[in-house]
């Protein structure tokens, strides 16, 4: 169906991509921050407190963003292959056998 | 549901699955407080997500690859290096072995994505299962688990309605080693900051040693596993090429050919694999039972004491 996209499909513009992407991104498990051990001491007050730095589920964070949690996951799964770097990967050719990974021979 | 409702001790049942697995080849295993599970999981991925009337969850650890494997360059282990195989195999046997013995329910539990929501989305978390389990602890490695004894191993799940009491996690949390402090005192890094090829991980250690928090850049890591958007990522690089060379060079260049390769043979169930954090990591590498020589090694120290 012409210009019937997955866009529109989703509800979701591209300035909504530009607008949410990052936010949802970083509030997604993408990129996660743990603050002592509160799973393995079963403190559920920090296990609660540290919901959003261990990475929110595509529901929980439709809430905060008042969107719909299809447009969450599109703009996520979106944004996620936006920032995906295919080049990393070869990094590891020159890795292993004795040798480990040292910044500074990137340049 | 069964037809016969039997009369089992759940102490007895639990001895049994776990010699189970202990004698199908797991280091360890045990059962996850479904409880604490269930405060933790988010809705939509917690065990009776999956299994409605689940009473169990059951988790078992085999151990990482062989003592050898480390010495190999990283572009070969990516092919062979994870061996979660066996624990799957394992754990769908253990399914089995539930229903036929106990005459109650059971499944092995999925250890893959959540079809609806993206390749970085699991069904369920086996990383919590066995943490709560008490197999495994969260590292500053991205909080892959880590145990004291058998270093890094590869997790598998089994859910039933078969009820087990459960076992608590781990009471110490053995990483960071003491070598990784001294080295994070030193330079504000511990080994598996510093050699992660992406630089995705970063960290604090408490004054007592201990971890005071962990930050893993998950999307970074990704990349390096391959096992995510690879393939879209270099189809769409190779769409969006500006001319008709550079479409080429990009299809062939050698490593995104490998890919192509890689998903006709089935290579290793994942394109491939980053072993960095883990081949620099004093617990997985050198744990007293981390790899076969080294479990050989004991169980040979143990006869010589005891024939003492
Ligand atoms: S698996 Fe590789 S990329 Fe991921 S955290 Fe470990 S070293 Fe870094
Ligand atoms: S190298 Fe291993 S023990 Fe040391 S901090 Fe990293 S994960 Fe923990």
């Amino acid at each position: 169906m012409a210009g019937y996209t997955l866009y529109d499909q989703a509800g979701v513009t591209e300035d909504m991509v530009e607008e949410f992407g990052e936010r949802i991104f970083r509030m997604s498990h993408n990129i996660q921050t743990r603050i002592g051990d509160p799973y393995r001491m079963k403190d559920w007050d920090e296990v609660d407190a540290q919901r959003e730095g261990m990475g929110l589920t595509d529901g929980e964070i439709a809430v905060k963003l008042d969107l719909e949690v299809e447009q969450v996951t599109f703009i996520r799964t979106l944004f996620e292959s936006r920032r995906f770097r295919t080049g990393h990967y070869k990094r590891l050719y020159k890795l292993g056998g004795g040798k480990r990974y040292r910044p500074e021979r990137e340049n | 549901m069964p037809k016969r409702k039997r009369d089992i001790d759940p102490e007895e049942a639990k001895k049994k699955v776990l010699e189970y697995c202990l004698r199908k080849g797991a280091l360890a295993a045990g059962v996850a407080d479904l409880d604490a599970i269930n405060r933790i999981a988010p809705a939509g991925h917690r065990p009776n997500d999956m299994m409605p009337r689940v009473k169990s969850v059951i988790s078992l650890g085999v151990g990482g690859q062989t003592q050898g494997a480390w010495t190999v360059p990283a572009k070969a282990m990516a092919f062979f290096g994870s061996t979660e195989g066996r624990a799957y195999t394992i754990a769908y046997g253990l399914s089995f072995f539930i229903e036929r013995t106990f005459g109650e329910r059971a499944i092995y539990t999925p250890p893959d994505i959540d079809p609806e929501l993206g390749p970085r989305v699991p069904l369920q978390s086996l990383k919590l299962h066995a943490e709560m389990a008490g197999i495994g602890a969260r590292s500053l490695a991205g909080d892959i688990l880590l145990h004291p004894e058998y270093g890094y191993m590869y997790f598998a799940s089994v859910f039933t309605e078969l009820e087990l009491p459960p076992d608590g996690p781990m009471r110490e949390n053995p990483c960071p080693a003491p070598s990784c402090v001294s080295m994070y005192r030193s330079i504000g890094r511990t080994p598996c900051m510093k050699f992660c090829p992406v630089q995705c991980l970063s960290g604090t250690i408490d004054e007592d040693g201990n971890q005071a928090e962990m930050n893993y850049d998950m999307a970074a890591c990704a990349e390096m596993t391959q096992q995510y958007e690879t393939i879209s990522s270099v189809m769409n690089e190779v769409m969006s090429a500006a001319s008709a060379e550079e479409r080429e060079s990009l299809l062939h260049k050698p490593e995104h050919k490998t890919l192509w390769y890689k998903m006709s043979v089935g290579s290793g169930g994942l394109l491939a694999q980053c072993f960095e954090c883990m081949r620099v990591c004093p617990i997985a590498t050198q744990a007293p039972l981390a790899d076969p020589i080294r479990r050989l090694e004991a169980a040979e120290d143990a006869a010589e004491e005891a024939a003492e």
